[in-house]
């Protein structure tokens, strides 16, 4: 009898208990392998039949459209990543629908925004991948794609773009694209322009003419420029802090030519526009002269004595006058920008003139299609007519006419309150050529810088480093940068013990191994140019 | 134990005793099948650590590559020191977690006013409810060269300079363990007031007929109830020794790098290493290691205990 009852007991409960463990393993297994099987479909379909595949789709996409380019296939949804500081904006179903009142005829595609904060989006969104979740568009900041290419996350674009995309097949013949690695496309920019970068400080004009100084607009300056500058600032203004360095954020880079040739600064860079030689960033004269710099900026009270731990808002410093300037690109964009955001007028004197490196960090930023993508084609269709259409760009950048901003001109428009409230977003998608100018058009001043830094390329220009083979060492590099940098780059510290300590360590974490695999794979690729 | 051979004796009983025992189960069954769901059938995730994770073939099929995501924890010098720093304060904590909340809940069973003893076990305890966020702003508040309470008040006045804390090395270790028993103390004491609570007041009146002293109640009473608390209390700390608070070493100290020889945990080390790879196998290698270190740990402790004093020991 007792024996009994204990054996009904163990078996009722061993049959529970596996019930359900196979219901949960079940549940899913079976989305994994749902998953599994879409995406071996495809790969299959891309690799294996694309040239038949290719035929029928071109034909579907042709037979879907009427001549005057109405959709008459099926609608598809498209559930794209929307990057987001921090708090989802309150218009995004507004835009959403708008942007849906045109695709949805043009070219078949519904789209669903999936809100992230651009800071949590690099681990957030692999989450919501590796959950199985349809995501059919992921935009990839700060990290760069090949990380999610190592982890398979996400699929080749190559054939997709050929048989959907015309419109980015032919820009990407100009101006670069895509996002390239071992011959297939992996990735689209979020935004195009020529790939300059620049380096320069920001000031309010009223400030210098205060100082009595004569500085316009795009004066070229130097460091020790600035140590003039500043010193007359804390004399005017002793309770500002005219040096805006604070936080983790690196400005040493705007204050010298340099390319990381597609990775970080971890993995070495080449110094200068005719250099070929990959260096230790860290280590170069160029960078020493800048700590030295913030250094004595710090030593002067020009510094924020909480720099390197602070995590004030650039926008209120400078509105309250607690900051009285930060390095900043020189672009016109951010200009009128900050005219906008400060009230005042800026001016931004240039530290390091236009030039064009491997890829620009600004643009390290692509649209990539996961692994968990329901319709490809449908995504890459959006990609194109984000591209070619004037109408849709502006959308995704600046909202809804009358709602969002005001027209003021043929390619100039005016924000309106609402837009700061309620769909404030930086550009995420589409060609700055398109895209209306926000109160003065300044595109003529833009294609001279653009052809100034094209006529400036570094020797990396064009060439992407492949950091796979070195993930472990660039994983302990970035820890002992991110011991040292804020610290050194702020003046927080005494450059004369803390410096060397820290090239001593980047050592010790195999920076040396990792320039010599650069410069390996940037050698091989000079010699096939 | 006790029990089984006694059943054995009287067979009898034991038949009645298991048809009551059948609905206990039962009531355990639910219970049961949480812990298999929530504890156990996660941790085929484990294997995450020892493949390179392909999210197109999904976890269970990625290839495994060996110990090739441990790599980087062993790839600095630093490691030994972020282990040590880890495993120091979690030594200092356990001690000093232990001495100073016994103190204070048996300081707080002597307050006799009601309204007294609520008034301040809730001033005691609010800390543990604040945000490791929250508690770094505090600490901000107090620290900070440009405003902070200390260089304003005390030190500008006195010498005309001010210093920066979160460039001085010196000062933390000394501060985050105030910080950390600031904050938890008043959870830990309620876990031993609690047990004291539970003695008997006999023992201390027939102690006091005895005309035993109060240190001599304390002493012979109080402490001796509340070895077996502080004995679990004490394996389950030493279980986290390679673990740490991570909002304490990396909120706190702001982040701020000079201070990492005194603030890099291990958790920390591997947030920072982590953070722009997005590497899960990485992640997972780490925390695999620091479980098993753990565990490893915990059967140690309790061994000791056990050699030591048997029916103290958990298991």
């Amino acid at each position: 009898m007792k024996k009994m009852i204990r054996n009904v007991c163990v078996a009722a409960m061993t049959a529970l208990l596996a019930f359900t463990t196979l219901t949960g393993c079940g549940g899913q297994d079976a989305q994994s392998g749902g998953q599994n099987e879409g995406s071996g479909t495809q790969a299959s379909g891309q690799n294996e039949e694309s040239g038949a595949a290719g035929g029928e789709q071109t034909g579907v996409v042709e037979d879907s459209q009427t001549a005057d380019g109405e959709w008459t296939g099926e609608v598809e949804k498209v559930v794209m990543t929307f990057l987001t500081g921090g708090v989802e904006p309150a218009d995004l179903g507004m835009v959403q629908d708008a942007i849906n009142e045109i695709t949805t005829k043009k070219i078949g595609v519904e789209i669903e925004f999936r809100p992230v904060s651009i800071f949590e989006a690099p681990a957030t969104v692999p989450m919501w991948i590796g959950g199985g979740e349809q995501i059919d568009l992921f935009c990839a900041a700060f990290t760069g794609v090949d990380p999610f290419i190592s982890l398979n996350m996400i699929e080749p674009m190559t054939d997709l773009l050929a048989q959907n995309a015309p419109y980015l097949e032919e820009f990407s013949q100009e101006s670069p694209l895509y996002y390239e690695k071992n011959g297939d496309v992996y990735g689209v920019r979020v935004t195009t322009n020529s790939g300059r970068v620049t380096g320069g400080y920001l000031f309010f004009k009223e400030d210098l003419e205060a100082a009595g100084f004569e500085y316009k607009d795009g004066d070229q300056i130097t460091l020790d420029d600035l140590d003039v500058i500043f010193a007359k600032l804390k004399e005017l203004y002793p309770d500002s802090y005219p040096a805006g360095l604070f936080g983790s954020t690196s400005r040493a880079g705007m204050t010298m030519v340099y390319d990381t040739l597609g990775a970080t600064a971890s993995s070495g860079a080449l110094i200068g526009l005719d250099s070929t030689e990959v260096v230790n960033y860290y280590a170069s004269e160029e960078y020493k002269s800048f700590l030295e710099h913030a250094r004595g900026w710090y030593e002067k009270g020009y510094v924020l004595q909480d720099a390197a731990t602070t995590d004030i808002s650039l926008n209120e410093s400078m509105t309250s006058g607690l900051l009285r300037g930060y390095f900043n690109e020189y672009d016109p964009f951010l200009r009128e920008t900050a005219n906008i955001t400060y009230g005042k007028e800026v001016l931004t004197l240039v530290l390091v003139e236009p030039y064009a490196p491997s890829v620009a960090p600004a643009l390290n930023e692509y649209w990539t299609i996961p692994v968990t993508a329901a319709h490809p084609e449908a995504a890459v269709r959006l990609l194109n007519l984000a591209f070619s259409d004037s109408e849709v760009d502006n959308l995704f950048a600046y909202g809804i006419e009358g709602v969002h901003y005001e027209k003021t001109g043929e390619n100039t428009i005016q924000q309106t309150e609402r837009t700061t409230s309620s769909y404030a977003i930086p550009g995420q998608m589409g060609i700055t050529q398109h895209r209306y100018y926000v109160s003065v058009d300044t595109s003529a001043e833009d294609e001279a810088l653009d052809a100034l830094a094209q006529s400036r390329r570094t020797k990396g220009y064009g060439f992407f480093y492949d950091a796979t083979a070195m993930t472990t060492q660039i994983t302990a590099i970035d820890a002992v940068v991110a011991k040292y940098q804020a610290a050194l780059e702020t003046g927080s510290v005494d450059l004369e013990t803390e410096y060397p300590k820290f090239l001593q360590e980047l050592e010790a974490a195999g920076i040396n191994e990792v320039i010599a695999d650069k410069q390996a794979q940037f050698d091989a690729w000079l010699n096939q140019q | 134990m006790k029990q089984g051979s006694a059943a054995a004796v009287r067979p009898a009983k034991r038949r009645i005793r298991w048809k009551k025992a059948i609905v206990i189960y039962l009531m355990l069954l639910p219970g049961l099948i949480y812990l298999l769901i929530n504890n156990y059938l996660p941790m085929y995730g484990v294997t995450i650590a020892f493949r390179k994770l392909d999210y197109k073939k999904g976890i269970l099929r990625s290839p495994f590559n060996g110990f090739e995501n441990f790599k980087f924890l062993f790839s600095t010098n630093d490691i030994w020191g972020i282990v040590r720093t880890t495993v120091l304060y979690n030594l200092v904590f356990i001690v000093i977690g232990t001495v100073f909340p016994i103190a204070v809940a048996i300081l707080f069973n002597e307050i006799r006013n009601l309204k007294a003893q609520k008034i301040y076990q809730t001033v005691i305890l609010l800390p543990y409810l604040m945000s490791w966020v929250v508690v770094s702003y505090l600490v901000f508040a107090f620290l900070s060269a440009d405003n902070g309470f200390i260089n304003k008040t005390l030190i500008e006045p006195m010498t005309g300079n001010t210093i920066s804390f979160y460039q001085e090395k010196g000062i933390w270790p000394f501060l985050l363990t105030f910080v950390n028993q600031w904050k938890s103390i008043g959870f830990s004491m309620v876990l031993y007031l609690s047990t004291i609570l539970g003695i008997g007041s006999d023992y201390y009146e027939a102690a006091r007929v005895d005309g035993a002293t109060k240190w001599q109640q304390i002493k012979n009473i109080t402490l001796p109830f509340l070895k077996p608390t502080v004995i679990t209390m004490v394996i389950l700390s030493v279980s986290k020794i390679f673990f740490s608070d991570f909002g304490l070493f990396y909120q706190v100290p702001k982040n701020s790098g000079t201070l990492y020889d005194v603030t890099q945990t291990i958790d920390v080390y591997v947030y920072n290493a982590l953070m722009n790879q997005n590497n899960i196998s990485m992640s997972s290698a780490a925390s695999v290691l620091q479980a098993l270190i753990g565990f490893v740990l915990v059967l140690a402790a309790n061994g000791i205990i056990r050699k030591v004093s048997r029916e103290d020991a958990i298991f």
